[in-house]
């Protein structure tokens, strides 16, 4: 198996939680910078234990996350980590010009020598207050987005676009990506509708924030998909985002994750849009969404599949669960605890004693 | 939407004549079934099953034809092999405005036949219709007639947006 290291730049000073948008008189424009550059330490780490990948993604308006262009947070780190991947997952691809994300994505994989994972996200669902796009068209204007990016990055001649969402008269994007045909790429979503998409496309996909039962249903219906569409999908065609804290002992872990903020989530932070979404159907036929974002025990989250806390030891045993019953070639790990030092040591560990015994997996 | 910047409010229609996008197009346009013979100007639009002739006419009449469309055009393969290499050695001294529309699914005429087009002829306009097969006009009747439409009062420049983004005054 391979892993990544998935930070979303969180502030690291006090801010309101279980709201949103979070009002920015709270971001303090000096624990702002720190917040970056604790992550870009913490990305640089990474890549010297060894991960396979590094991760940004967009999220806005939030502490939760100081990253709402990831394309701009990736190319800083294209000149710090020299060897692993550098993962975008991703843009939130239907509230985006598909020929920007197209371009930026291009940008960074001539700049990292070709190491870019592309990954496009319909977003949480407050995406769509933040650049006002009604998100009930956000599945159909993401599946033609998708083809767009995928004939920018391809198409030798100017091309033009009569779209139903988007129109463009003439695209030919200067830098062409420098893996061929393009760089690897990766949807999300555990819906039904997102592992037809993916199989019809022939792309990866990912299953963020949900449960190793869930995954594990979505994986094996994506896989069916595949296979219906000829072609076989590889444990590298599907991730597993699942937040991880590495201590040198069960005990240390558990301990130190007591001390850590409760998790908040955007997707519940404010009744009125998740009220809406749920109206407009956003989740699609996708049932485990009901249950995921419900609260929890540490202990419940570890056990089905939310989280990875403990020694070396008991973080690969919770891994080969994810490998067996998901399927899953790579792990995209947040940091489930930002605890300075500690949190260092985390990902020191996961790179030093987790990762190579999870290579053969 | 400025009109008649080519001069001619008439449209030569080549193509199936019960797709809807001609009836569209039929709403902005004096829609002809035969090219007339004397010295009026006109526009052409033709699809895959008449893109030869088309092609042809507008080679052979510049004066006359003011912008050439062609739906699906199938004269060169989307793997560059050409059908009728007398015509497409022709191409690249067409004197026409032309456009050349794929649709995104269609297997005859693929999206990856337009770079061979273009290659051929650097002036040649293309473009993708997103989700429509062999018979766009039909499958997306609006998208397609609205680009023809625009292509046929504008010709090359209508690569440059018109229609305004204003929201409110």
């Amino acid at each position: 198996m391979k892993a990544a290291l998935f930070c979303t730049s969180r502030y690291i000073g006090d801010a309101p939680q279980g709201v949103w948008p979070v009002p920015n008189e709270y971001c303090d424009a000096e624990i702002a910078e720190q917040s970056m550059a604790v992550t870009m330490e913490q990305f640089r780490l990474a890549d010297v234990f060894g991960f396979d990948w590094v991760t940004v993604a967009e999220h806005h308006f939030s502490p939760l996350s100081l990253t709402p262009n990831p394309m701009i947070f990736a190319g800083a780190l294209s000149q710090v980590v020299k060897r692993a991947k550098i993962a975008v997952l991703g843009p939130s691809l239907p509230t985006l010009n598909p020929v920007r994300v197209a371009e930026e994505f291009a940008m960074l994989d001539a700049m990292t020598g070709g190491r870019l994972i592309a990954g496009l996200m319909r977003g949480t669902p407050n995406e769509y207050v933040t650049y006002n796009y009604n998100p009930s068209e956000s599945r159909a204007r993401f599946a033609e987005a998708l083809e767009i990016i995928r004939r920018a990055w391809t198409e030798p001649q100017p091309f033009g676009w009569q779209g139903r969402y988007y129109q463009y008269r003439s695209i030919s994007i200067w830098p062409r990506p420098v893996q061929r045909p393009h760089p690897p790429l990766y949807m999300s979503g555990s819906s039904p509708e997102a592992g037809e998409l993916a199989a019809e496309q022939h792309i990866g996909l990912g299953f963020a924030f949900t449960t190793i039962a869930a995954a594990a249903k979505a994986s094996a219906y994506y896989q069916a998909q595949c296979r219906e569409q000829g072609w076989e999908a590889k444990p590298d065609d599907i991730i597993y985002r699942i937040g991880f804290h590495v201590a040198e002992t069960d005990e240390e872990a558990f301990d130190d994750m007591s001390k850590t903020a409760p998790r908040v989530s955007l997707t519940t932070a404010n009744a009125s849009i998740n009220k809406a979404m749920t109206e407009t159907a956003y989740y699609g036929r996708d049932e485990s969404q009901v249950t995921r974002t419900a609260t929890r025990t540490l202990q419940d989250r570890i056990d089905s599949g939310q989280l990875l806390v403990g020694s070396p030891e008991t973080i690969v045993r919770q891994i080969e669960r994810i490998r067996k019953e998901i399927g899953a070639g790579i792990l995209d790990c947040p940091l489930a605890a930002q605890l300075g030092d500690k949190t260092l040591r985390s990902i020191e560990l996961f790179g030093t004693k987790v990762l190579p015994r999870i290579r053969e997996l | 939407m400025a009109n008649e910047t080519l001069g001619s409010d008439t449209v030569l229609w080549l193509g199936e004549k019960r797709a809807a996008s001609r009836d569209l197009i039929a709403a902005k346009f004096r829609v002809i079934d035969k090219a007339p013979s004397g010295g009026e100007r006109f526009g052409v639009i033709a699809d895959s099953e008449t893109a030869a002739a088309g092609l042809a006419l507008a080679l052979d009449r510049p004066d006359a034809v003011t912008a050439l469309v062609l739906l699906g055009p199938r004269l060169i393969h989307g793997d560059g092999r050409v059908a009728d290499e007398a015509l497409i050695a022709r191409l690249a001294s067409l004197k026409v405005p032309l456009l050349t529309v794929f649709g995104t699914k269609d297997k005859a005429a693929p999206p990856e036949a337009g770079r061979h087009y273009r290659e051929r002829l650097a002036a040649c306009n293309v473009v993708f219709v997103y989700d429509a097969g062999a018979a766009m006009g039909d499958e997306r009747p609006e998208a397609v007639a609205d680009l023809a439409i625009d292509f046929l009062h504008r010709g090359d420049t209508f690569l440059v947006r018109q229609q305004s983004d204003l929201l409110y005054r």
